[in-house]
């Protein structure tokens, strides 16, 4: 008689948000996200000569997931070194921050970095002259009144030398490279491989597609850096529509609710609308779970999912995005022979494309 | 409702381990510990503030100066940089004033560091005196300077350089330079714009190229001055390099016991010969041999050099007792080496083990501090080196104590709750046996205490009501007892009959003898 619930069944008596805070904490893991991560877990803690990883993907398709999983990874093979060196960081994250003018600003990146690592006296910082590189050892100690770039970078990059950062982590970092030209754009990529090798400390990029553009660019000055492409899941595939299915399976089995929906049968449906991102698979569930609940429904229905989904023009905008940045990967892998194999997973999106745009029009019926 | 915990692939934990907190400042690693070229603690703190990209100055002003407690050396509050550095406060910080001593523990506590101590005398502060024990300035190589800049190794000031005594830099056997040579002053040992290698007033370059010319102008040393000072050197750099392994800091009357065995030993008791023998003022020396005060470090080479005993030796020999009086201590054979290391002691070792492992089980756990402090003079730095693992998990427990894991004691809780334990156990037991205080406990899980202690003070109801029952079946026994037999049943007769003699006293034996004269019509 009573069913098999994958949560506290007590949770059921508990108030809404609660039942809501519960399902937005559960992360449901996948064969992309997965297979990304097992990448970049064996290229960082092998040692390898890449210093720099590109990870893109549309938007919402779960990089700040994958940042969460990855970092927790991460400190779990550190912690040992973690313990015995008290003063050691081992992992940060900063999240680049796009700028007024459109145009990114070195001395706020520093300065947000150092907060991000706790350093101290952040607004004295002086340049003691001493440098490393240069051997011109008259510079007197400038008080760094004026906040100066160089000053801070030095700063900076000491910090990672002295905390023994082995991983550090930029999301969003597309605003790195929010400057105008090709010229600029190649200035700040020899900027992050030059900060990367100095402090030998790995740089994880995590943004859009409009990453890509460095990737390009890397590949003309040297090969310490790798792409990374987290793709979507696709309605033409059938291994794709069956793992997203066991997705769909196993957030439903945590839907707090006093039945299990069933929302497998609307698979075909979930997977279109959510453009075949689990991150925005997830937030519609959410929301769908809120007017669920509002409603006092014993579970959830296909009406909630309608009542919750996606604008058309927020899908479309969305699928746009994810179909110009996999059309731009296709056409830079085509003369990129390392990525070869990563190709044959996405490969078939170019069909999928005229498809899917022909079928949201279509298939506004859902499900079924 | 059964989780299904065991299906990992399930879900994914995003949750971090959790790592102990981070040192505030770097855990920077001071250079040649262990060695005779050990940092000095000025030095260290310079390149602590140059790892940061700030000024020395304002590493102490806004770093170290807010630890310290207010009104020691400064007051914080309106502490202005030349204040700082004009008091002896920087003078002082390699030697042994109770300064650097708390210098010291201010920078552990940043750094997260435990051999920070070794950067400075404090390891010798009861044996040898304050007089003469550091160079009023700042006393450099250039020679130094410039190989180790030109080598891209890290520039730093050796304690060794710091010391009155030595006069010369044991690596280029020249006198040590304490004047600028390009603006002729004289320097501080820590200004607040100190730069490694550079002169804080003219912000000169110190360094100089060993060249034949320059080579010759510092060596101004005769061959006799350079013989004492090599000697000077290999005493000195010996206490420098021995001192992160030593288990006991010399106690100062170690001087005192030394002094009056070689005085027995050589002048048969008579002080005054010895002092006309070693050249030593008879006044300090009866000083010393009393043990009213403790010889400077120039005296205490004299004294050595001439007896041809090692420095270590000669501080460190603990204990001279009324049978060492007997070991055959010539002037000219060394004495027995009696450091106490771990190396040289190891069922110490063993003891130490026996008394960290006894500390894990102690509830509620102490800190490490405290631990080690039962442990007499042993140096925290020498058993923490010798039992990393021991000295974490002490810490660690303490630490756990401190701050409840409710993933483990809420169990714990609940299982006394729920589990029906008899007799119910009292809260303040269960703190003891989780080894926390029960304060915290009652602060921690509010609810489950106050059903833990409701349990507890139901059973010692229970208890008292047993208790009073069977002190009335007793009385009631009693009287009937004497009723049958034809006596009237007077409470000093049924005292008599009880098993307790005072139990008549208790109020509740008074009533129910009341009620059973009553029922007897007695009353
Ligand atoms: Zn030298
Ligand atoms: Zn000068």
């Amino acid at each position: 008689m009573l069913e098999q619930r994958f949560f506290d069944l007590e949770l059921l008596k508990k108030p809404s948000l609660e039942k809501l805070a519960y399902f937005k904490g559960i992360t449901v893991p996948h064969r992309n996200l997965k297979e990304v991560l097992n990448e970049l877990k064996a290229n960082i803690l092998e040692p390898a000569d890449t210093s720099i990883f590109f990870v893109f993907g549309v938007t919402g398709i779960g990089k700040s997931t994958l940042i969460k999983r990855l970092q927790k990874i991460l400190l779990e093979n550190l912690l040992e070194d973690l313990l015995s060196n008290p003063g050691q960081i081992g992992v940060a994250r900063v999240e680049a921050s796009s700028s007024s003018q459109g145009k990114f600003n070195h001395l706020d990146y520093y300065i947000q970095v150092l907060e991000a690592l706790n350093e101290v006296l952040i607004n004295y910082k002086v340049d003691y002259g001493i440098s490393e590189t240069e051997s011109d050892g008259s510079k007197s100690l400038v008080p760094a009144v004026i906040k100066n770039t160089s000053t801070l970078r030095r700063a900076m990059e000491k910090v990672f030398i002295n905390r023994k950062l082995r991983v550090f982590i930029v999301d969003e970092a597309q605003h790195l490279f929010a400057t105008a030209g090709g010229h600029q754009l190649l200035n700040q990529m020899n900027w992050i491989k030059s900060i990367a090798n100095f402090t030998k400390t790995i740089h994880i990029l995590v943004g859009t597609y409009e990453l890509l553009n460095c990737s390009t660019i890397s590949g003309q000055i040297g090969r310490r850096s790798q792409d990374i492409h987290i793709a979507r899941y696709h309605q033409l595939l059938q291994e794709d529509v069956i793992e997203y299915s066991t997705v769909i399976q196993t957030l439903q089995r945590h839907l707090p609710l006093l039945e299990e929906p069933q929302l497998e049968t609307h698979c075909e449906y979930l997977l279109q609308y959510s453009i075949g991102c689990v991150g925005m698979l997830k937030s519609w569930l959410v929301r769908a779970l809120r007017i669920s609940l509002e409603e006092n429904a014993t579970t959830l229905t296909l009406k909630h999912l309608k009542k919750a989904e996606f604008s058309a023009s927020r899908r479309k905008q969305i699928l746009q995005e994810a179909e110009a940045g996999e059309k731009r990967l296709q056409d830079d892998e085509s003369d990129s022979p390392t990525s070869l194999q990563k190709q044959q997973n996405t490969n078939p999106k170019s069909q999928s494309q005229g498809v899917g745009n022909r079928k949201s029009k279509r298939d506004l019926v859902g499900g079924n | 409702m059964v989780l299904d915990k065991n299906n990992t692939d399930e879900l994914w934990d995003l949750e971090p381990p959790s790592v102990p907190e981070r040192s505030h400042l770097f855990h920077l690693k001071p250079i040649g510990m262990g060695t005779a070229n050990v940092e000095s603690l000025t030095s260290y703190i310079a390149r602590l503030a140059q790892a940061h990209c700030i000024t020395v100055g304002r590493l102490v002003c806004a770093e170290i100066a807010p630890s310290l407690k207010e009104g020691y050396v400064f007051n914080p509050k309106n502490s202005d940089m030349s204040k700082v550095y004009n008091s002896i406060f920087t003078k002082s910080l390699n030697g042994k004033c109770s300064t650097a001593a708390v210098i010291v523990q201010v920078l552990e506590k940043l750094t997260q560091r435990n051999d920070l101590h070794f950067l400075t005398m404090l390891s010798w502060a009861d044996v040898i005196s304050e007089k003469y024990l550091l160079h009023p300035q700042k006393a450099w190589c250039p020679f130094c300077y410039q190989e180790w800049f030109e080598a891209k190794q890290v520039v730093y000031e050796p304690l060794i350089w710091a010391l009155h005594v030595v006069q010369i830099c044991p690596r280029h056997h020249c006198r040590l330079h304490t004047q600028c040579p390009h603006c002729y002053k004289k320097l501080p040992l820590l200004p607040g714009n100190y730069r490694s290698g550079y002169c804080s007033k003219c912000q000169s370059w110190l360094g100089l190229f060993p060249e034949p010319e320059t080579f010759k102008n510092s060596q101004f040393l005769s061959e006799e001055e350079l013989e004492l000072q090599l000697k000077v050197l290999d005493n000195v750099g010996e206490l420098l390099a021995i001192a992160p392994d030593i288990l006991f800091y010399p106690p100062s009357n170690n001087i005192k016991n030394v002094i009056s065995v070689y005085i027995n030993q050589l002048t048969k008791g008579d002080l005054s010969e010895f002092a006309k023998l070693l050249g030593l003022s008879p006044h300090s020396l009866n000083k010393w041999y009393r043990g009213k005060a403790i010889p400077g470090l120039n005296k205490l080479l004299e004294i050595c050099f001439y007896l041809q005993t090692p420095l270590v030796d000669f501080l460190m020999a603990t204990k001279v007792s009324a049978a060492s009086n007997d070991i055959p201590i010539q002037p000219q054979t060394p004495v027995k080496r009696s450091t106490q290391t771990f190396r040289s002691n190891p069922s110490l070792l063993e003891e130490v083990e026996k008394v960290l492992l006894a500390a894990l089980e102690e509830s509620p756990p102490r800190s490490l501090y405290k631990v080690v402090k039962d442990l007499k003079n042993i140096t925290r730095s020498s058993i923490s080196r010798y039992f990393p693992n021991l000295c974490c998990q002490i810490s660690e427990r303490y630490a756990a104590s401190r701050k409840p894991n409710h993933q483990k004691i809420r169990p714990v809780l609940l299982s006394v709750v729920n589990n029906g334990e008899y007799p119910p156990p009292s809260v303040a037991v269960i703190a003891k046996r989780i080894g926390i205080r029960s304060k915290t406990l009652y602060k921690e899980f509010p609810d489950l205490c106050e059903k833990i202690s409701e349990q507890y003070s139901c059973y010692i109801k229970l208890r008292q009501l047993e208790r009073i029952e069977k002190i009335k079946q007793e009385v009631r026994q009693a009287v009937l007892k004497l009723h049958n037999k034809g006596i009237k049943p007077h409470s000093r007769y049924v005292s008599e009959l009880l098993s307790k003699p005072g139990l008549m006293r208790d109020k509740n034996a008074i009533a129910a003898l009341h009620e059973v004269r009553c029922e007897l019509g007695y009353e």
